[in-house]
């Protein structure tokens, strides 16, 4: 079977910047039009990139949920025309909780989005507070079952370490989530460092924030009530009911090629992995002048990548292929081999049935190896 | 060149800031060596890592022309001497090339425990001391204490010392007065054979060894074929010149007079400081009186972090030594830490430069291990043996005697310290030896104590308890029984060799739990659990736990994120390189000194 491509889109529009965000991401939608125009360019400019079809399409954010259907429509038209989609494509869009009224969710199929990844990330108002989201609880759980009134596949968000959670209250919510049908969860750990208010939140408030053991054991609870209630982990932080796993991620975990368009948005076409630049004046300039917009472009050494390929291959549950795994580690010094059989010999790796996987405990201390891996 | 007659040569000595540095660089101006505009702060401390501690470690010789107040023309040789307690031996070999000695005394202090350790260097060698009370322009200046000190405490008479401030400048010519009517003028035998006491020397790559040399008798010139008395290397000298303080070449070097040669010499260590350099041709039949050799004293491993290193670091230090004669290496090999090198030291201080030179200069990653002192072993079956690596120390029931180095301290203080002084000196296993007063509220203090319970934080600890008032000199007095016994720490039950120590007997309880409590600290969190036990032979002291780490992920991975957390996940393995793996451990730097982070 030859693997199709994917495609993504940025749409870097927000109505307000959370709190804990690190994407490009601006408020404000008066660059929206030009920033569309320029995006359906770039598709047309780079049509010879990868054979189509496309299997899928994932509008990522900011907050494309956001934006103008109208918008999203021409962009969806584009890669239509330019590489066609596969008869049962995955078309993703991110979205904010807020924004799936009725009349949105109703657009959004109408433009043949058929999957939501749902930024909920708490079932409390008290935790959304100092993430400084715009929803509440309430209507993150009108939007998840709007969706799936609809027949959409959702998707829902959830975060562990959000300043003032329990082991309780993350429990409580994903169960929630899980008997009202979702086929899918991304769990994250919160990461603060890069955002200034949660670190001066810390600072001030300790003890609201979870320690990484803390954090730890819910990430193990989390895998616990995913399992039991049909979702087996596919991935790190991803979970979902066979069949409903994110057939796009899944590009970037196996080194899959994915066309992407817009600000920051990162293409890898199997042995380049190029980069668009994070300013959208400046991406709109480059893309009108030259029809691109790449700032940045990577070829990995044959043996970085293939330690690539077995680094994100360990992301996944199914792991790699033991050769492949095996392949990779010859291409380490000495003290990095020894390292990693320490690494396995502290049960972090196992080899089960000719494929190398992370353990659980391995999971959560996936950077220790790899870092061995670089 | 010089009539010996108008050539005087001098040291200054003086305490740890006295003012000694201060005090020459003004010397320096007003002999017009340098304007005060040419004047680079403390010229003679011209190693960074002296300027930047603040203290001189190497000794340095400057030529300067005086005309005193009677109109007579002289040469005055300036020969700095360091000014740290490690360096005393370098101190002697200064005092060695010159016939007077400025004693330099703070008017707001008095004199102090190096005062007089330095005062008895230069009496020791036939000195003349021009006694200067230095720092007169503070307002907490006290001339006629200091001066009552000098006489009470040190025994000579020091009516007529000079009142400088080096700051100001104030006394300085006063001083020089001193340095020409009262120390005598060199003597020697023009016409030779050839004498000159080598005293210092250093190595760069552009004209090999430079030697300092005062000589005896004599003359040096270009051309003149030399060599190291009792040694069989001769060369042809190149130059001969003095430091003014540029290097400015002479014809040569007559007798009474200071400067250095070149003579193509390529390996620092044909040119041994105290020996005596003659003419191959017409060698002198005596050696002038050198100084003894100087011994390390404190003694650790240097391990490369990363063993590909190991060759670089023997270069590195090779390099080192050219230009530091006492500090001695050798190449040791440890279980735990692989291929590195026992190295020998005058002190904590010089280890601790030596260390920082090693990484700073040569950008070299290393493990240092805790310092010890060189013990004196002798096994059941009559042997003695110098032990200085606990690695080495034989097994207990092989050890008839284990004898440890130990000092006579010398500690002025003001007496409202002495309480916490003595405890301190008794808790170091400290006999008392006497306790004098000189003047009012001003004690010395003479303790017995054992070089071990010295070399890692006494002087730090003694600062304390005494608000930083009490000073401190020590001189090596012999070896003495002790009740000693090598504790070994163990990490995950693996004896680590390389952290092991000696420590006395009715310690190692307390040093042990405080040990593994402060490696608990400083390891981190690894991908299992790390024990520390503390152990003498088969017996555990002390036990200390690191939990294993639980969580080290990266949530999310993504398309555009993989460049990203791939440098991230760089990063986390840089910080690790500067760790050492010790079996399936990788341990900090800073580990293998914990002991000395505990009281």
């Amino acid at each position: 079977m030859t693997t199709r491509p994917g495609a993504y889109v940025h749409v870097p529009y927000c109505a307000h910047r959370c709190s804990y965000c690190s994407f490009v991401a601006v408020t404000g939608r008066e660059t929206e039009r030009e920033y569309f125009d320029a995006v359906v360019a770039e598709i047309g400019a780079r049509a010879g990139e990868v054979p189509g079809p496309l299997e899928t399409v994932y509008l990522g954010g900011g907050t494309p949920s956001f934006a103008d259907p109208g918008s999203l429509a021409r962009v969806l038209g584009a890669l239509e025309r330019t590489w066609g989609l596969v008869a049962d494509a995955e078309v993703t869009a991110e979205a904010n909780p807020d924004d799936l009224v009725p009349e949105r969710l109703d657009a959004l199929v109408r433009l043949g989005v058929n999957r939501l990844s749902v930024g909920v990330q708490s079932l409390r108002d008290a935790e959304l507070a100092p993430l400084e989201r715009r929803h509440d609880a309430a209507s993150a759980r009108d939007a998840v079952r709007l969706a799936l009134n609809r027949g959409l596949r959702v998707s829902a968000d959830l975060m562990i370490g959000i300043p003032g959670q329990t082991r309780e209250s993350l429990l409580e919510g994903l169960s929630e989530l899980l008997s009202s049908g979702v086929g899918h969860v991304s769990v994250y750990l919160l990461e603060i460092e890069k955002a200034p208010r949660l670190v001066a939140l810390r600072d001030s408030a300790p003890s609201l924030f979870a320690a990484d053991d803390e954090m730890a054991e819910r990430w193990e609870r989390v895998d616990d009530a995913c399992r039991a209630a049909g979702l087996p982990r596919y991935e790190t932080s991803n979970w979902a009911r066979p069949g409903e796993e994110s057939r796009h991620n899944l590009k970037y975990w196996r080194r899959e090629p994915v066309v992407a368009f817009g600000v920051s948005a990162a293409s890898f076409d199997g042995l380049v992995r190029r980069t668009n630049g994070g300013s959208i004046p400046a991406y709109v300039a480059a893309v009108r002048a030259t029809g691109t917009a790449f700032v940045a472009e990577e070829r990995l050494p044959s043996e970085a990548a293939l330690r690539e390929e077995v680094l994100l291959g360990l992301r996944t549950v199914v792991g790699v292929a033991a050769g492949r795994f095996t392949e990779a580690v010859d291409t380490l010094p000495p003290a990095d081999r020894a390292r990693l059989s320490d690494a396995a010999a502290a049960g972090l790796l196992e080899t089960e049935s000719g494929r190398v996987r992370l353990t659980r405990a391995g999971v959560l201390l996936s950077n220790e190896v790899f870092a061995l891996l670089l | 060149m010089p009539d010996p007659s108008r050539i005087r040569n001098f040291s200054i000595v003086a305490h740890i800031d006295h003012g000694k540095t201060t005090l020459s660089d003004r010397i320096l101006e007003i002999t017009g060596a340098l304007t005060a505009r040419e004047m680079r702060e403390q010229v003679l401390d011209d190693n960074p890592i002296e300027q930047e501690r603040g203290i001189t470690i190497k000794a340095r010789a400057v030529s300067l022309k005086y005309r005193s107040e009677d109109g007579q023309d002289w040469v005055l040789n300036l020969i700095d001497t360091p000014g740290h307690v490690d360096f005393t031996y370098e101190v002697s070999r200064s005092l060695a090339a010159c016939e007077g000695a400025v004693l330099v005394v703070d008017a707001t202090q008095g004199v102090e425990a190096q005062t007089l350790a330095n005062a008895y260097l230069a009496i020791h060698g036939d000195l003349t001391i021009v006694p200067c009370i230095n720092k007169v322009d503070l307002p907490s200046a006290v001339p006629e204490m200091a001066r009552e000190q000098i006489e009470e405490v040190i025994g000579i008479p020091a009516q007529h010392a000079a009142l400088t401030s080096g700051k100001v400048g104030t006394g300085v010519r006063d001083l020089l007065e001193h340095i020409v009517h009262d120390v005598p003028a060199p003597t020697g035998n023009a016409a030779g054979p050839l004498r000159a006491l080598l005293f210092d020397s250093w190595f760069d790559v552009y004209r090999g060894v430079t030697c300092l040399v005062r000589v005896k008798d004599g003359a040096i010139r270009p051309g003149m074929k030399i060599k190291m008395l009792g040694m069989d290397l001769v060369s042809e000298v190149q130059e001969v010149g003095v430091f003014t303080p540029k290097a400015q070449v002479v014809p040569e070097l007559t007798v009474g007079m200071v400067g250095y040669v070149i003579a193509g010499i390529k390996d620092l260590h044909s040119t041994k400081i105290g020996d005596t350099m003659t003419e191959a041709e017409r060698p002198a039949s005596e050696p002038l009186p050198g100084f003894q050799d100087v011994k390390p004293m404190v003694f650790a491993s240097i391990f490369p972090t990363e063993s590909d290193d190991y060759e670089d670091l023997r270069d590195a230090m090779e390099k080192l030594r050219l230009n530091d004669a006492s500090f001695t290496f050798e190449p040791e090999s440890s279980t735990a830490l692989g291929f590195g090198f026992r190295c020998g030291y005058l002190g904590l201080l010089h280890l601790e430069i030596v260390q920082e030179r090693l990484e700073r200069e040569f950008d070299l990653s290393l493990i240092t291990t805790a310092p010890s002192v060189p013990y004196r072993v002798t096994t059941t079956r009559g042997e003695v043996l110098e032990v200085s690596n606990p690695v080495k120390l034989p097994e207990t029931q092989l050890i008839d005697v284990i004898e440890e180095p130990r000092i006579l301290a010398t500690i002025i203080t003001k007496d409202e310290y002495l309480g916490g002084i003595l405890a301190l000196a008794e808790e170091r296993r400290g006999r008392q030896v006497s306790l004098e007063y000189a003047g009012t509220q001003r004690a010395v203090l003479k303790y017995d104590l054992p070089l071990n319970e010295v070399i890692l934080d006494f002087y730090d600890k003694l600062k304390s308890v005494s608000r930083g008032y009490a000073s401190f000199d020590y001189q090596l007095t012999g070896y003495a029984p002790a009740d000693l016994v090598k504790l070994d720490v163990l990490i995950n039950s693996e004896p680590v060799d390389a952290l092991a120590f000696i420590v006395h007997r009715d310690k190692a309880q307390v040093k042990g739990r405080a040990l593994v409590e402060k490696m608990k600290e400083m390891i981190p969190q690894q991908m299992f659990e790390v024990i520390i036990q503390a152990a003498i032979g088969a017996k555990i002291l002390a036990r200390s736990t690191v939990k294993a780490l639980r969580k080290n992920v990266l949530a999310k991975c993504y398309g555009g994120d993989i460049t990203r957390k791939r440098k991230l996940l760089e990063k986390q393995k840089e910080g690790k390189k500067r760790m050492k793996k010790v079996g399936r451990v990788e341990l900090p730097q800073e580990a293998f000194l914990a002991v000395l982070k505990v009281d």
